[in-house]
């Protein structure tokens, strides 16, 4: 299994991905899913640039999941999927994108968003999609870095 | 003491402050406060002594986005006023180096928890600025933040007088109940504290090509320091 | 284009220090960086209080990133804004701006400041504070911040030539790579630092078998600690373990 973590963050790349979780689960590539990042090559490059050396990125569009999956497993790399918020999560596992495990790293504050945690803020549709990713076989994790012990949601079924 | 505690609670107060609300130039670093503690009661060279092998502990836990780490300020506090009192004009012996650091985890869980607390009182002040703003009244960010200012520096200054208060009880009532053999006793996990700051370190610093030389420049400075001994 | 003046520049620039003023787990850094970014607007959006309040608004939303990088958002927020003030840019841009590159700016000095430098920087402070206290904490904050502000510096004079120019400074000053060296001068210090506190114990053995021993004993430790980190054991539980292990010493 060469995709070692799947993780909902709507700042993608920071601190606590290449500082903490890249360490943690020995990964080489980031696979960064998401489709306003794909068609805006400026915010590319500065995401490129808070890539540690050593660790590769990649880009792509969110119906392009499963290809990127695939094309990492077969290169033998240890990869970390990157989704900005739980929706496009149901669309990459509908797709087929194979994790069973999903970890919740941060999602913004809005007006009428529920505290989850210190940093994770679910609006109604974010319970909807848990639901749905938890009935299918996945279970949810809500923390930041692997220090936390936070807050799991198995699968039901 | 009294006067010394009050100066240890406002020279704490501003390391705080440094540590996330304002600048950050590293004054809220363990070695800084540590330091700065032992001054203020009497011995920095003792406090000095706590503080550098505080400082490198909890290097490893880095304050990212909303994750914060144990708080090695409130430790360095707590540590810096105790070892200054217990060593009295001396260096500090090694029982007490390893009980006061040992101790000090406590201070540093609770200081965490502190820093949690004004974060979320933050949020209130945040949200009210925000309704501020929606009203029209400009005024609102610079007394938000202002406020919110003056409670990170409240929170620090309290911390401050609390652990450095516990800093002074601990290393007078506590410590002395214990007979010097048992401190002796207590030396056997003494070499153990400043190995736990290398791995810190080692950990933060490790990449690939730099594994082996971390044990390279171990040994040499090994090496070094044994021949040294050694021969004076 | 209304550019600011070089007082409300230099207002906005002292002012960056305290972007973590009101820090919280809702809106994170947004106080503090419309705090900082306040002086800008009122002079961009003088005499047009309506539209002052709006840009100020858009500056209260959501904002986080590393402290120190900070200073280039806010020299391209100011860019930004003037543009905006003028026609020749979408206000909602701005904050479109911000939410794009906080991310990455909060990764790139999480690893560079948090993860590397400071880390350096500490453990060089250690080491010479061991000969004498105050010489280590002069050489850990000299280390720390001559890199420190020259990045605020640098980043935020950066930034106030616009979003291009910023990218290409930090290309330029290509802190990913300065990370890596970093971490390798941390780990050769960090190395001296066990060296040293080792030898200081092997110097009471007798034989140089003794100290042998004690040192692969020491690097052991020191791998296995490591380890634990790796695995998230945090500092605190594997000192309040041995905190467990020192009281039932006592208690024999």
């Amino acid at each position: 299994m060469s995709l070692v973590l799947a993780r909902i963050d709507c700042r993608l790349i920071h601190g606590q991905v290449v500082e903490t979780w890249v360490p943690h689960v020995k990964a080489n590539l980031l696979i960064v899913a998401n489709d306003d990042l794909a068609a805006n090559p400026m915010l590319r490059s500065v995401m490129e640039l808070a890539v540690p050396v050593g660790i590769r990125v990649r880009f792509c569009r969110l119906d392009e999941v499963v290809a990127a999956i695939a094309e990492a497993d077969r290169a033998g790399d240890r990869s970390i999927l990157l989704l900005s918020n739980a929706s496009d999560a149901v669309k990459a596992r509908r797709d087929g994108a194979s994790f069973n495990l999903l970890n919740i790293g941060n999602l913004h504050f809005a007006e009428g968003k529920v505290q989850i945690s210190p940093s994770v803020f679910f609006a109604p549709e974010d319970f909807e999609a848990l639901r749905w990713l938890r009935s299918h076989g996945v279970s949810v994790c809500v923390k930041g870095t692997p220090f936390e012990s936070g807050m799991s949601f198995e699968a039901e079924g | 003491m009294l006067w010394r505690i009050l100066l240890a609670g406002i020279l704490g107060g501003v390391c705080y402050l440094d540590r996330t609300a304002a600048f950050q130039l590293m004054l809220h670093r363990p070695l800084v406060a540590a330091t700065l503690m032992g001054a203020v009661f009497g011995n920095f060279q003792a406090g000095a002594q706590v503080g550098i092998v505080l400082e490198l502990i909890y290097l490893v836990h880095l304050p990212v986005g909303a994750s914060l780490p144990p708080d090695d300020t409130g430790a360095a506090i707590f540590a810096g006023t105790a070892a200054a009192i217990v060593a009295e004009g001396r260096l500090l012996d090694a029982g007490s180096f390893t009980a006061l650091i040992l101790l000090s985890v406590a201070f540093a869980e609770l200081g965490k928890g502190a820093d949690a607390t004004v974060r979320k009182i933050n949020g209130r002040i945040a949200r009210i600025t925000r309704n501020s703003l929606e009203r029209g009244d400009l005024k609102a960010v610079e007394h938000g933040l202002l406020a919110g200012l003056t409670l990170f520096g409240i929170a620090g200054v309290l911390l401050s007088l609390a652990f450095s208060g516990a800093g002074v009880a601990v290393s007078t009532y506590l410590l002395p109940q214990f007979s010097p053999q048992l401190q002796l006793d207590f030396n056997a996990l003494h070499p153990v504290l400043p190995l736990v700051g290398a791995a810190s370190v080692f950990t933060c610093g490790r990449t690939e090509r730099t594994a082996y030389l971390f044990f390279l420049a171990m040994a040499v400075a090994f090496g070094a320091t044994v021949l040294f001994g050694w021969v004076v | 284009m209304p550019a600011v003046s070089p007082e409300a520049r230099r207002s906005v620039w002292r002012r960056q220090f305290l972007i973590q003023g009101c820090w919280n787990y809702e809106g994170m850094q947004n106080v503090g960086f419309a705090y900082a970014i306040l002086p800008a607007l009122r002079e961009i959006y003088s005499g047009r209080p309506e539209e002052e309040l709006k840009s100020v608004k858009r500056h209260i939303e959501f904002f986080n990133t590393h402290p120190v990088l900070g200073a280039v958002v806010l020299g391209a927020g100011v860019r930004l804004e003037e543009s905006a003030a003028a026609g020749e840019t979408d206000p909602a841009r701005v904050g479109a701006f911000k939410m794009g590159w906080m991310g990455s700016l909060g990764a790139i000095g999480d690893s560079f400041f948090w993860g590397s430098l400071r880390p350096m920087a500490s453990v060089a402070g250690a080491i010479i504070a061991l000969v004498h206290p105050l010489a280590g904490i002069a050489a850990l904050l000299v280390l720390y911040n001559l890199t420190h502000l020259a990045v605020r510096r640098r980043g935020f004079a950066a930034g106030m030539r616009g979003e291009q120019a910023a990218i290409e400074w930090l290309k330029r000053e290509s802190l990913n790579v300065k990370t890596g060296n970093r971490k390798l001068a941390a780990a050769v210090l960090g190395g001296a630092y066990a060296g040293i506190f080792t030898g200081r114990t092997a110097i009471f053995g007798e034989t140089g078998l003794h100290a042998i021993a004690l040192f692969l004993i020491g690097a052991a430790a020191i791998q296995f600690v490591t380890m634990m980190f790796r695995k998230a054991v945090s500092p605190s539980e594997i000192l309040a373990f041995l905190l467990l292990v020192g009281v039932l010493i006592l208690w024999q």
